[in-house]
């Protein structure tokens, strides 16, 4: 009986330990991330991006998606990464659509990397030591490699429901604020 | 417990029924006694009820059964119904309404509030109309059981409806009655088989027929007995077609065969009435001894006969007697026969080809007219049936016996899907047969089929009573994805053609250059002519189709207007008025969603010509008009939109006193205001604030009604014209185009990108001239034909980076806004055409100033603008300095 305990936990902590999450991983100016590949919908290379005037610099335009109208957001822009004042677009540049709650929205990326498998365990809450020029909101672990560090960022947050929405452009202004006094540094 | 499916479909069945009972209430109060429309009203209770008790919802079963006795009582008193009770008729009406909306929301149903219908008895009660229990009460249960049968509703057309006048009492009967009539029924029946099989083949004698005509009498009277009414007007029907002269020549066959047909149709009313199968005369064909075969190839003919047989059970189980199926039927009929032929089973050949016959004449047929054949199928798939079990070979027992069984299954498949089909049709309507039947018996001509015909208010169902029966229920959302994908169709089509274009162009580049053979550039050139030639046939698919899934959308006009005449009977009540609602058109199709969207506009209109528009009825008498004043309702087709007028013949609008209006707000200057002519100052009632009632009540005054309704007019691409008349009303014009989802519009350039603007709001297009603009406190106008027209930048407008300074060769593009028309500076025009409309998906940040986006031909997108809004916005922007100047001087 006890034995029997003793094994199916065993057998628990063995499928834990295995248990793997596939992500994609994607690079911006010299960060890393990662995200869930599941909200991943799919990636497209770099396309005529229509922009919208008097949106929000977040916003960069909108792309057709076979026949779907979507809305392509700078995530540089938003994560607060230096770097992209030049606005020629590399030719590895990709947009990431990402799918949440029957919502389909364009992530411009500076490449994507690879799909890879971590173990869910690796996986740290906690993103202690991440550079600070990244909001922490925006993220939800990082996992640990042998001389990599990948940043995994929370969609859901950055695609906050339309309630939120007004909390988000002030804090989107407040990063706008941090950006240009960065720059100003 | 309830399946969603079951519930989405529940709560529209039920909603379409109380439209009906709405509807027919109303008719009533105007009439008085009308024992059609009290009829109507009893069947939609019935039928609500019945669905409840399908759901298990209890509480609006009783109800609803409630209601249905207390109707009854006054269809038996034949009394008008009172007002009263009328009213609270209608509430019941709006109680079952908003039941829907909790079943709707919560799966279940709510507690039902049971004092309505005390009022309700008590107010029968005082006039006299007391509610007798003209019936025992249900058993519950099972009774209901027999309705839920064949879905007979309203969809069937108008002869089967016939027959569905009294389906209630049905249910209402207690059991041993109906055991009697059931019994007596049959045996009835059976003798009236027996009689036709014994005549002589040639016709019927003058004896035969009057004991024909005897026994279908008992039955009659039975039938009568027990009130059901479809079973009596059939029996009545067959009566007539053998009394009548013609009927002289009826073969035997032929009155058989309508016996038959009766008989299925009576068995699906009442399923207890299946009538024992009646034999036919033994055929002079009698099965022939079948002749020692080859053992092979009776087990070759066994094989394939049993493989094609199941075939055809599969085909013909298909739901719905679509043309593919009945096609593929045919076909392995055709083989059945030809194997039959081969192995000289005369019989059996026989009697395929007439099932193959009725096949063919089924596929040649509309969907409507094939109950008879239905019959007639499955009476003859009974006869294949026995023919095959006698196919008895020595040596063959064992094959045979496993073979019949197989039979017997797919044969059951068979023979029920033809009884389900010629249930589900079931009163015969008689066109189908002509070549089998005399005229006689072919019409129709029962009291309760008039009756039904002239209860059908809508002229359209009457011209076309087969178009209701083949409808199709499919969630919204799935049309809206077809469209969705069609029109990626449709812009991935203009890429073909620019593809092909380019590949023209690079031909005849090579051609000039000469740096290929001869030989190579005509293989090019056939290739390029192919490419072309495919493409445009799947452009013109791409475009029919559009078509046909835009018409999916379209909806007739009368499911928006069938709402109104509760809404002018309440509010005309609760403002002491006598109102008369004329509608016209109704039968006008629109698109779902316009259709949806225009409800509250029309409301609107209505309230206001209610409340402002028609005098009351003294005043109205004083003015040398009727008391009962009219508003007209109609809608019409005019190109791609449609044109919905409302007009009351009130007193007008008061110019004089919106000129005051004006005047006080410091709107309008006095010598602008004196400028404008009455019929232009009649739009001003359009703006934010405006009203010329003094009082403010429920109904409409405080002046932002029709502002919201413009814009929401003209959020849909559509206009709204107003006419007045001093004393003989006021008349509002709307035009909506057809559908929302494919406007035409015009292509604009600024800088490097692509706008879109929408059609209907450009009035005119000028090149732009810098010298003759003239500037008026800082802002550009130009005179167009004595107007003074403001001019903006688009670019400005969209806060886009500063243009070349060089003003030439840009065009103004002159945009009607509301209240004001606005001359939009752009660089270029790039075209005007069709546009799939899209909706921004856009979860992130909303987008303003555009009403959606579209996909131009080499996939880019292309924003819409809207150019109200970008006003309204830019009007915020500027601390309301533009809106006072431009408000002050260009107010139409």
């Amino acid at each position: 009986m006890q034995l029997n305990t003793l094994s199916t936990h065993a057998t628990r902590m063995r499928e834990e330990s295995r248990q793997m999450m596939q992500l994609v991983s994607f690079r911006i100016g010299h960060e890393e991330f990662g995200v869930d590949i599941l909200m991943v919908q799919e990636i497209i290379r770099f396309t005529t991006i229509t922009p919208i005037p008097n949106a929000t610099q977040a916003i960069l335009g909108m792309i057709n998606l076979r026949g779907r109208i979507i809305p392509v957001v700078d995530l540089r822009w938003v994560l607060r990464i230096g770097g992209g004042e030049d606005k020629t677009i590399n030719r590895n540049a990709r947009i990431l659509i990402i799918e949440l709650d029957t919502h389909v929205t364009g992530f411009v990326v500076d490449s994507v990397s690879e799909v890879m498998k971590v173990p869910v365990a690796e996986i740290e809450p906690t993103p202690s030591l991440v550079t600070s020029s990244i909001s922490s909101a925006y993220i939800s672990g990082v996992v640990k490699l042998t001389q990599r560090l990948i940043i995994l960022l929370d969609f859901k947050r950055i695609l906050k429901p339309r309630e939120a929405r007004e909390v988000q452009n002030l804090g989107i202004q407040a990063a706008l604020l941090d950006h240009e006094n960065m720059q100003d540094d | 417990m309830v399946s969603q499916d079951f519930l989405q479909d529940y709560v529209e069945e039920v909603r379409e029924h109380l439209i009906d009972m709405e509807k027919s209430l109303l008719l009533l109060e105007q009439e008085g006694v009308d024992q059609e429309q009290i009829a109507q009203v009893f069947r939609a209770a019935h039928s609500i009820k019945g669905a409840s008790a399908c759901m298990g919802f209890e509480g609006l079963t009783g109800l609803t059964h409630e209601l249905e006795s207390l109707i009854a009582a006054v269809q038996h008193s034949a009394q008008a119904v009172p007002p009263a009770g009328i009213s609270l008729l209608l509430d019941c009406v709006d109680l079952i309404s908003k039941a829907m909306e909790h079943v709707k929301q919560n799966g279940r149903e709510p507690a039902i509030d049971s004092s309505l219908l005390e009022n309700l008895h008590s107010a029968f009660h005082k006039e006299g109309l007391v509610p007798q229990r003209a019936r025992p009460e249900p058993s519950a249960g099972t009774s209901e059981m027999i309705e839920t049968a064949p879905p007979v509703s309203s969809e069937a057309d108008d002869d089967s409806a016939a027959s569905h006048v009294d389906h209630a009492p049905f249910e209402e009967e207690d059991e041993e009655l109906l055991g009697i009539f059931v019994s007596s029924f049959q045996e009835n029946m059976i003798r009236l088989f027996d009689i036709l099989t014994a005549s002589a083949e040639s016709g019927l004698s003058d004896d035969d027929r009057k004991a024909l005509l005897e026994l279908s009498g008992k039955l009659t009277s039975s039938a009568r007995y027990m009130d059901y009414q479809p079973i009596v007007a059939e029996l009545e029907q067959w009566a007539k077609s053998l009394e009548s002269d013609e009927a002289r020549d009826i073969s035997r066959r032929k009155a058989m065969e309508a016996l038959e047909t009766h008989a299925l149709s009576f068995r699906s009313m009442v399923p207890q009435l299946a009538i024992p199968r009646f034999v036919e005369p033994a055929s002079p064909a009698a099965p022939p001894p079948i002749q020692e075969e080859d053992q092979e190839l009776f087990a070759i003919f066994l094989d394939s006969f049993q493989q094609n047989l199941s075939r055809l059970a599969e085909a013909i189980s298909a739901p719905g007697p679509d043309k593919v199926s009945l096609e593929n039927a045919s076909e392995l009929t055709e083989s059945l026969i030809q194997s039959s032929k081969y192995m000289d089973y005369t019989v059996l050949v026989e009697l395929l080809e007439e099932w193959q016959g009725y096949l063919v004449a089924f596929k040649d047929m509309d969907a409507k007219d094939l109950g008879p054949l239905r019959g007639k199928l499955s009476s003859i798939a009974g006869k294949i049936k026995e023919q095959l079990t006698e196919l008895n070979l020595p040596g063959f027992e064992d094959q045979r016996q496993s073979f019949s069984e197989l039979l017997d299954e797919e044969m059951d498949l068979v023979f029920s899907v033809g009884n389900d089909l010629a249930e589900a049709d079931f009163p015969v309507p008689a066109q189908a047969q002509e070549d089998h039947r005399s005229p006689a018996l072919a019409r129709p001509a029962t009291d309760l089929g008039t009756y039904m015909a002239k209860e059908r208010l809508a002229p359209a169902s009457e011209e076309t009573p087969q178009s209701s029966a083949a409808t199709l229920r499919v969630d919204a959302q799935k049309v809206d994805q077809l469209l969705n994908q069609v029109g990626e169709l449709v812009v991935n089509r203009s890429e073909f053609i620019q593809t092909v274009t380019f590949f023209r162009d690079m031909v005849r580049e090579l051609t000039t250059r000469g740096l290929l053979p001869k030989h190579e550039l005509r293989r090019l050139k056939l290739l390029n002519f192919r490419m072309n030639e495919s493409t445009q046939s799947m452009g013109r698919i791409a475009n029919d189709l559009q078509a046909s899934v835009m018409r999916i959308r379209m909806l007739p006009i009368n499911q928006l207007f069938q709402r109104f005449p509760r809404i002018v009977r309440d509010l005309a009540l609760k403002l002491g008025k006598h109102v008369e609602l004329m509608v016209d058109g109704g039968e006008t199709e629109i698109d779902k969603r316009v259709l949806e969207q225009m409800y509250d506009p029309l409301v609107q209109f209505i309230r206001n010509a209610i409340a402002h528009g028609i005098e009351s009825p003294e005043e109205r008498r004083r003015a040398g008009k009727p008391e009962t004043g009219v508003i007209s309702l109609s809608a019409n087709h005019a190109g791609d939109y449609v044109v919905v007028e409302i007009a009351d013949d009130g007193h007008g609008i008061d110019t004089r006193k919106l000129r005051d209006l004006l005047l006080s707000r410091n709107a309008v200057s006095r010598p602008e205001l004196e400028r404008l002519s009455d019929e232009e100052i009649v739009y001003s009632i359009f703006m934010p604030g405006m009203s010329t009632y003094d009082k403010v009540d429920g109904a409409a005054g405080r002046g932002v009604g029709l502002d919201v309704v413009k814009q929401n007019v003209e959020h849909m691409n559509g206009t709204v014209e107003v006419e007045s008349e001093a004393g003989r009303g006021v008349k509002f014009v709307i035009r909506i185009p057809l559908t929302v989802a494919i406007i035409r519009a015009l292509l604009v350039r600024e800088g490097d990108q692509i706008f879109t603007l929408p059609l209907t709001s450009v009035t005119e297009i000028l090149r732009h001239r810098p010298e003759e603009t003239h500037s008026i406190e800082g802002f550009k106008v130009i005179t167009l034909r004595g107007k003074t027209i403001p001019l903006v930048d688009l670019g400005n407008l969209l806060g886009m980076a500063a243009q070349q300074a060089d003003d030439g060769g840009r065009f103004v593009v002159i945009v009607s806004t509301s209240f004001r028309e606005v001359g939009l500076v752009v660089d270029g025009l790039m075209g005007e055409r069709e546009v799939v409309l899209k909706s921004i998906e856009n979860n992130f940040q909303p987008v303003e100033g555009f009403s959606g986006a579209t996909i131009l031909g080499d996939g880019r997108v292309s924003l819409i603008v809207d150019v109200s809004a970008l006003l309204r916005m830019r009007n915020i922007a500027t601390g309301g300095h533009m809106h006072t100047s431009e408000g002050g001087q260009y107010v139409n």
